[in-house]
């Protein structure tokens, strides 16, 4: 009998301490949350913005679009997280940046399991910049050596291949959403 | 389908819970000398880490969750998982002495083995249904088994090998499962 | 034993990575760079620090029957604490260390200390054994991680050292973590065996 007490006695005392400690650590959880993700959205604009300039849009799948607003709310640039099943070794995720025009601006990866120094290099700026400017329609979106315009690293095509076709998705669903009306 | 077949792949290959995730080198490097006592920790493994991510996965779903208490999850796997095992040697001896026998001593070991509670946390992060977390969990144990069993063949014939002194024991072992997870590397990129 | 022989046990002799190979899951996952190795060794010093100086307070109200349950429950306490803090202060350190901080629940050190040391000593010499072995795991990853971050990227700390030689990529993929603790482990065994030649 005085087993079970000590164990209800040792219990009650470490949730406590652990619902005092949720507590203290609940707002400064979400707030680093949400400086890593203005800190992700700032790599990828390449214009300057402030905190409040972000808009959250969740749509009705549950996707989240990022979206910059400049001075007289108009929008500025659309982030969309998208991701490809393609890799060498697992999922890479990517944070996708996009004009108002459907052009890209830049990416950064937000996960990937690639071989370091060989697949890792999609996070590189020479793989990057092929893709900045470039729309959905009058590019390529494949590979050279599937026939497309993307440059492959060197040793590194199935990387190459999965960023090509997590860029080309995530551009998909941001024209989607934005620019279904005046597309083709 | 072929959700089934990449989960099944991925975690007793490519993402092998000792050579990739680092899950469970303790009893990987503790009971690995002989072929007998590898296979059937390996088993014991699996079968521990099946139930427990079954009844994790439900308990995250509908306590946890419901509750707003996530928080907790650490500590209340944990917990979860340490009376599971003892559960599990109580009803063994009383069900199956035959399996008691040989999975037995190998029980009390598995609380501290890190790779049951990973298991158990890592598909809930990945946001598995019920079905593919009980796939995912008994499938990482296959790897669990593949790896102790083959490296526990090698370690018997290392055994009567000449090397160094001061790299007998745990240090060849630990270059050997170096070799091993390079192998192991060689499967990534299969799915493609 | 005198109190510093307490503390000093942890570091070297009684090291609980290089001598009594524990909890090695973490300590080949995050070594991949100094910093990882150094976030993970205080982590886990602090939970050792927090569960020996509860259990050697605790251990004589505990009936021996549920001791390891109630150990669970203190270092899982103490692990949250420690996961909670990571995730509001140091979200970098929470992404690379990931899963491995809830895991710090299971490295057989901290069970082991506190069922070996915590639960028959005094509360002084329980903090002592907690910091020395503490900072005898914090030193083994640190030079691990050292090892594998200058070899394996050519940097430390994060900054490039290496000029142009291209780094051994090896060294920071898992082979080269078993390698490499496995040579050290070698020359830790090589060393005491000298010295206790000498002697």
């Amino acid at each position: 009998m005085k087993s079970v007490f000590v164990l209800t006695i040792i219990g009650f005392f470490s949730a406590l301490l652990l619902y005092v400690t949720n507590d203290i650590t609940k707002v400064p959880i979400e707030k680093a949350m949400e400086r890593v993700k203005v800190e992700a959205l700032r790599q990828i604009f390449p214009f300057e913005f402030k905190n409040d300039d972000i808009k959250t849009v969740i749509d009705e799948s549950g996707k989240e679009f990022f979206e910059i607003k400049g001075e007289d709310n108009n929008l500025k640039g659309v982030a969309v997280e998208t991701s490809s099943n393609e890799g060498y070794s697992g999922e890479i995720i990517l944070l996708l940046a996009v004009s108002p025009k459907g052009e890209v601006f830049d990416y950064s990866v937000l996960a990937h399991k690639e071989t370091p120094g060989l697949g890792n290099k999609i996070e590189n700026e020479p793989f990057k910049k092929q893709f900045k400017d470039k729309t959905l329609d009058g590019f390529n979106w494949k590979v050279k050596k599937d026939g497309g315009f993307v440059d492959e690293l060197t040793a590194a095509t199935i990387s190459s291949r999965a960023a090509t076709d997590a860029v080309k998705k995530g551009l998909e669903v941001v024209s989607k959403k934005y620019f279904s009306g005046n597309k083709k | 389908m072929k959700e089934v077949l990449l989960v099944m792949v991925s975690a007793i290959f490519i993402n092998n819970v000792v050579f990739a995730r680092f899950l469970g080198i303790c009893p990987y490097m503790g009971v690995s000398k002989k072929i007998a006592t590898a296979s059937g920790m390996g088993m014991a493994v699996t079968f521990v880490m099946t139930l427990a991510t079954a009844i994790t996965f439900l308990l995250n779903k509908f306590i946890l969750i419901p509750f707003n208490i996530a928080y907790l999850q650490t500590i209340m796997f944990i917990v979860v998982i340490a009376s599971l095992v003892q559960i599990v040697e109580i009803a063994l001896k009383k069900l199956s002495p035959a399996l008691y026998q040989a999975l037995g001593i190998f029980l009390p070991l598995i609380t501290t083995n890190c790779a049951i509670l990973g298991v158990a946390i890592l598909s809930i992060q990945n946001s598995y249904s019920f079905g593919i977390s009980v796939l995912f969990a008994f499938c990482s144990g296959l790897g669990f088994c593949l790896a102790i069993i083959i490296f526990s063949g090698i370690r018997e014939r290392i055994e009567d090998a000449d090397i160094p002194e001061c790299f007998k024991n745990i240090p060849i072992a630990l270059i050997t499962a170096g070799i091993l997870a390079m192998a192991f590397m060689g499967f990534s990129g299969l799915v493609k | 034993m005198n109190a510093w022989q307490e503390f000093n046990k942890g570091i070297i002799k009684e090291n609980p990575v290089l001598v009594a190979l524990l909890g090695l899951c973490p300590v080949l996952a995050v070594t991949t760079t100094v910093i990882n190795g150094l976030g993970m060794g205080l982590a886990t010093t602090f939970v050792l620090l927090g569960s020996n100086i509860v259990i050697s307070l605790i251990s004589k109200l505990i009936p021996s029957k549920v001791r390891i349950p109630c150990y669970i429950v203190v270092i899982a306490t103490f692990v949250t604490i420690v996961d909670l803090l990571i995730q509001a202060f140091s979200p970098a350190l929470n992404k690379s260390l990931g899963i491995f901080i809830p895991l710090i629940v299971v490295n057989c050190m901290i069970l082991g200390r506190a069922e070996a040391f915590a639960s028959r000593n005094k509360l002084w010499y329980s903090i002592l054994d907690a910091l020395g072995m503490g900072i005898g795991f914090t030193l083994a990853l640190f030079l691990l991680s050292a090892i594998r971050e200058i070899l394996g990227s050519g940097t430390i700390f994060g900054i490039a050292i290496a000029g142009n030689m291209p780094p051994i990529l090896i060294f920071v993929l898992p082979p080269g973590a078993f390698a490499a603790l496995g040579f050290i482990v070698a020359a830790v065994i090589y060393f005491t065996k000298k010295n206790k030649g000498a002697k």
